[in-house]
């Protein structure tokens, strides 16, 4: 099983503003990666780069051995791509947009759409421009369906949609992921439906990349340690131990990578005195806050 | 897929180009009250004498109506497509950049032709039916440059929607409103008699920047 | 791909130069608007020498070609021929001007202007012309029911029902065969109006350049070939109606020679023009008792023959001022615009793009922007080619390159270049 896509040392800046710096990960066929990250730390750059709707400073980025920003039309017939916000032809309804799609792709199928579309309360000759939000999504994610494509890139397909169409998009698309050597590639903000979907994730902070690794990896090792320590107004530095950190009072918190032995070490180091340390169990949005900061 | 990538097009604009079609219909149509009522308070002798002594051109209210033609068109087929950089949606088709760019242009003004393809027929059969064939030969090559301008401010309005970078934009707009007017000068008949060709393919110069603006937008703003 | 898109990028860079050379200098000469010299040339009987009006924004002056100034009523005097309403009104008309006895309705016979300016000559109005019977018996010329075009035979169209009148086409048609005419015409020259005292129909030239004379007489073609030589380069013939009845009209040759159509079965007269091109300058020939005037105007002058009736030349005179490229305006725009392009012209009624080309000074500018073309190009990393090429438009096209390339904005620089931003 090769990678899919692969990027290499990416760079971009808009203007003289740093966006990220050599970014490098590879997603392998078959697994559900996450672009995981705050507003404005770059997920959208990558997946137009990706896309081929931006040449970055500097890097590689390829995607089925093209490079992204000449992919052939071969190529692109087996990527499927929602555009963030569910963007599509909102003058037409769903049945000119199902005709119109299936004459570009070959291996089009139309009854995953129609199926999706059943379960839509709308008439045939609805325009989009007419529907909810959230109906909206299930357009566009029947139409994604229908092209059965080898990889899917969904840019933030969360926006804008309530829990269910949330639930109802993870639902599809765990279905469709279980069909072999499809990969997706998803962006989001919105972390806490991704726990048992994600097999890896890169997570993006302003101008830097926090961590890339398979989200197993990630939970176990990436924890949260609680303890009450005596000394008043304390402030913790972040470092290399210490990724983030949080006092309230006399009780401070630390998200770190490293041991329970190393963590204690590293605070006597410091001359902070500490009691009561603990691990604290964190899910995935936990550990994503806890990595990114709160604000 | 060309065929899907029409349906779009047509789905997208079919209302404007029915408006602009009865547009131009309607102005064709007052053109020939105007005409018909200048023959019934005014002799045909004297009517046909004043119009080649002064070169009167009786049709000169479609002038502006085929820039505006052109650029309705542009506007209403383009806007849907940057609104929310849907333009993103149609290059992620399966199908090479350029060619979807072409095809649609192709589209546009394929449908303008038609219009204009229209007028000019209406016209003609009105300046056969009443005047001495030297109106409808000078009519031609009056109108010529008018078609061809509103052929060029569609494309100028292509490139200029397409362009993603504001300052580069703005020279486009400049530019084209210049060169545009190019089109829309002289008085009288048949002034671009000895240059219509270089208007054409000034047009078909201009039509090449639509894909430098396609490129630019695939290179996103850096 | 890149190579085609940097193919485009120079498209625009032309387009650029090209809308720039149109409207900057188009600007430029709004803003330094030329002031105009007004000039009117006469010629005094009572003098025996010429007489100017000069008007400008100042006012206007009335002198002699010495520099003396009269006042209004004392130029008036000076040429009666021109003012004769206006001194018998004032009871100064002389009874007798150089041995000739006076008579106003004599005077009003013989004065008689003609212009010619080459939007004239370059004009193709619609060859269709009404031909108005010239001996129907009435004070006043009545406008004709139909329109003639000579094309592959002479043919009448009947405006209200807008077809051909066969009776009449095929009349006419072998009037002009008989009298050797070659269809179809290449010109066709009269007055369509009805506002003229009488008419004297078209004079149009043949398919082998052979000048006829065509009218209707009594219902009757009258179609005469005048036997005015072919090989004369006849570019235009102003047609006239003049009470006097001494000549039919101004020819106007390729090679600048003037000459009137006589009366005298059509004889050439020829007028002794000088230092004049029909496509740059006016021509104006005025007449009156006892001279012929010619006067051809120029942006940066004029020059003025007067003849006798017999067209012998009494005097001369002429007059330079500093024209449009001599002003400050000019000089400065020689050095800014290596050249400009219009799509109209003041000579001619068609549209086209008008080249004019500077002199060397322009170099001096081009290759200021030049080196701040390079400048900037290193600045932006371009490859060391493609500076080649845009060095060489910004060379050849001084600002408007300049603007083009400061107009495109990047390049897709070299990427092995090192960047400093």
């Amino acid at each position: 099983m090769g990678n899919v896509v692969e990027i290499k040392n990416l760079t971009h800046y808009y203007g003289k503003k740093l966006v990220f710096e050599n970014l490098s990960f590879n997603i392998r066929e078959g697994s559900i990666f996450g672009l995981l990250g705050k507003n404005g730390t770059g997920k959208t750059t990558t997946i137009n780069i990706l896309n081929g709707f931006l040449r970055p400073k500097s890097g590689k980025c390829l995607m089925f051995g093209e490079d992204s920003y000449n992919l052939s039309p071969t190529t692109k017939a087996r990527v499927g791509f929602l555009i963030e916000g569910h963007i599509q032809y909102s003058y037409m309804n769903i049945k000119q947009i199902e005709k119109f799609y299936s004459a570009f792709y070959p291996r089009w199928k139309k009854e995953p759409y129609y199926e999706l579309m059943s379960k839509l309360a709308v008439t045939e000759d609805q325009k989009l421009s007419k529907m909810s939000c959230g109906q909206r999504s299930q357009v566009a994610l029947g139409l994604i369906l229908a092209q059965d494509p080898d990889l899917l890139i969904l840019d933030d397909y969360s926006m804008g949609l309530d829990a269910g169409y949330r639930r109802l998009f993870i639902d599809y698309l765990t279905e469709y992921a279980k069909a072999e050597n499809k990969t997706i590639f998803i962006t989001s903000h919105i972390i806490q439906d991704l726990e048992n979907f994600l097999d890896e994730c890169v997570i993006l902070d302003y101008r830097s990349v926090l961590c890339t690794m398979p989200i197993k990896d990630f939970l176990a090792n990436f924890k949260q340690f609680r303890f009450e320590s005596s000394i008043p107004d304390l402030k913790l530095e972040k470092d290399d131990v210490i990724k983030n950190s949080e006092v309230i009072k006399n009780k401070a918190a630390i998200y770190t990578f490293a041991k329970k032995e190393e963590v204690e070490s590293h605070l006597v180091s410091k001359g902070i005195n500490f009691t009561n340390l603990h691990q604290e169990a964190m899910s995935l949005e936990d550990a994503f806050i806890g990595i990114t900061g709160k604000y | 897929m060309f065929k899907s990538l029409v349906f779009k097009e047509w789905l997208k604009i079919r209302w404007v180009f029915t408006g602009l079609a009865i547009l131009n219909f309607l102005v064709v149509m007052n053109i020939y009250f105007d005409l018909l009522n200048t023959f019934k308070v005014y002799s045909a002798n004297v009517v046909v004498g004043q119009f080649q002594a002064y070169e009167i051109v009786f049709y000169s209210n479609i002038e502006y109506i085929l820039l505006f033609t052109g650029l309705i068109l542009g506007v209403f087929q383009l806007f849907p497509e940057i609104n929310q950089t849907r333009l993103k949606l149609t290059f992620h088709l399966p199908v090479k950049e350029n060619k979807l760019m072409f095809q649609m242009v192709s589209v546009g003004v394929l449908l303008l032709i038609t219009i204009f393809l229209f007028d000019a027929a209406l016209l003609s059969i009105i300046c056969i039916k009443f005047l001495p064939r030297e109106f409808f030969e000078s009519m031609l090559i009056t109108t010529l440059p008018w078609y061809v301008g509103g052929i060029c401010t569609y494309i100028w309005l292509v490139t200029i929607f397409i362009e993603p970078n504001w300052v580069k934009r703005t020279i486009s707009i400049l530019v084209a409103v210049g060169i545009i007017s190019l089109f829309y000068a002289g008085d009288g008949f048949g002034k671009y008699a000895f240059s219509a060709w270089y208007f054409v393919l000034l047009t078909g110069f201009c039509s090449s920047i639509i894909f430098l603006s396609a490129y630019n937008f695939k290179r996103g703003i850096c | 791909m890149l190579k085609r898109i940097n193919i485009i990028r120079i498209i625009l860079m032309l387009i650029i130069v090209l809308a720039a050379s149109i409207f900057i200098p188009d600007f430029y000469w709004k803003a330094n608007k030329h002031e105009i010299n007004r000039t009117s040339v006469y010629y005094s009987p009572i003098k025996k020498s010429f007489v100017l009006l000069k008007s400008d924004v100042r006012g206007v002056n009335y002198t002699d070609i010495k520099g003396k100034q009269f006042s209004r009523d004392e130029f008036e005097e000076l040429i009666p021929f021109v003012n004769f309403r206006q001194l018998m009104l004032m009871g100064k008309l002389p009874d007798t001007i150089d041995g000739h006895s006076i008579v106003p309705r004599e005077i009003n016979l013989n004065n008689v202007t003609l212009r010619v300016n080459p939007i004239m000559i370059n004009s193709r109005p619609l060859q269709l012309f009404p031909l108005f019977e010239s001996a129907s018996g009435r004070v006043r010329l009545e406008l004709s029911p139909d329109y003639f075009r000579i094309g592959k035979r002479m043919e009448f169209v009947t405006s209200i029902t807008n077809e051909v009148n066969e009776e009449k086409s095929q009349l006419f048609t072998s009037a002009l065969q008989k009298e050797g005419f070659s269809f179809p015409s290449k010109g066709i020259y009269g007055n369509p109006t009805t506002k003229k005292p009488f008419d004297e129909g078209y004079f149009v030239i043949d398919n082998s350049n052979k000048v006829f004379h065509i009218k209707m007489v009594k219902g009757k073609p009258f179609c005469k070939n005048t036997g005015i030589p072919s090989s004369l380069g006849i570019v235009f013939i102003s047609a006239v109606e003049f009470e006097l009845r001494e000549f039919y009209g101004l020819i106007i040759t390729d090679k600048n020679e003037a000459y009137f159509i006589s009366y005298d079965n059509y004889r050439l007269i020829q007028l002794p023009v000088k230092d004049y091109d029909h496509q740059e300058n006016t021509l104006q020939v005025r007449g009156d008792l006892l001279y012929r005037i010619l006067v051809v105007n120029k942006e940066s002058g004029f020059n003025t023959v007067v003849t006798d009736r017999n067209y012998q030349v009494v005097d001369r005179y002429s007059e330079r001022w500093p024209g449009k490229e001599s002003s400050t305006a000019g000089i400065v725009s020689a050095y800014i615009f290596p050249f400009t392009i219009a799509i109209e012209k003041d000579t001619t009624p068609f549209i086209n793009f008008y080249f004019k080309f500077s002199d060397l000074r322009c170099l001096f500018l081009s290759v200021v922007f030049l080196i701040i073309t390079v400048f900037y190009l290193r600045k932006k990393n371009v490859a060391t080619k493609k500076m080649g090429y845009f060095s060489v438009l910004v060379l050849l096209t001084g600002m408007y390159g300049f603007i083009a390339v400061l107009a495109i904005k990047d390049f897709d620089d070299d990427p092995s270049i090192p960047k400093n931003s």
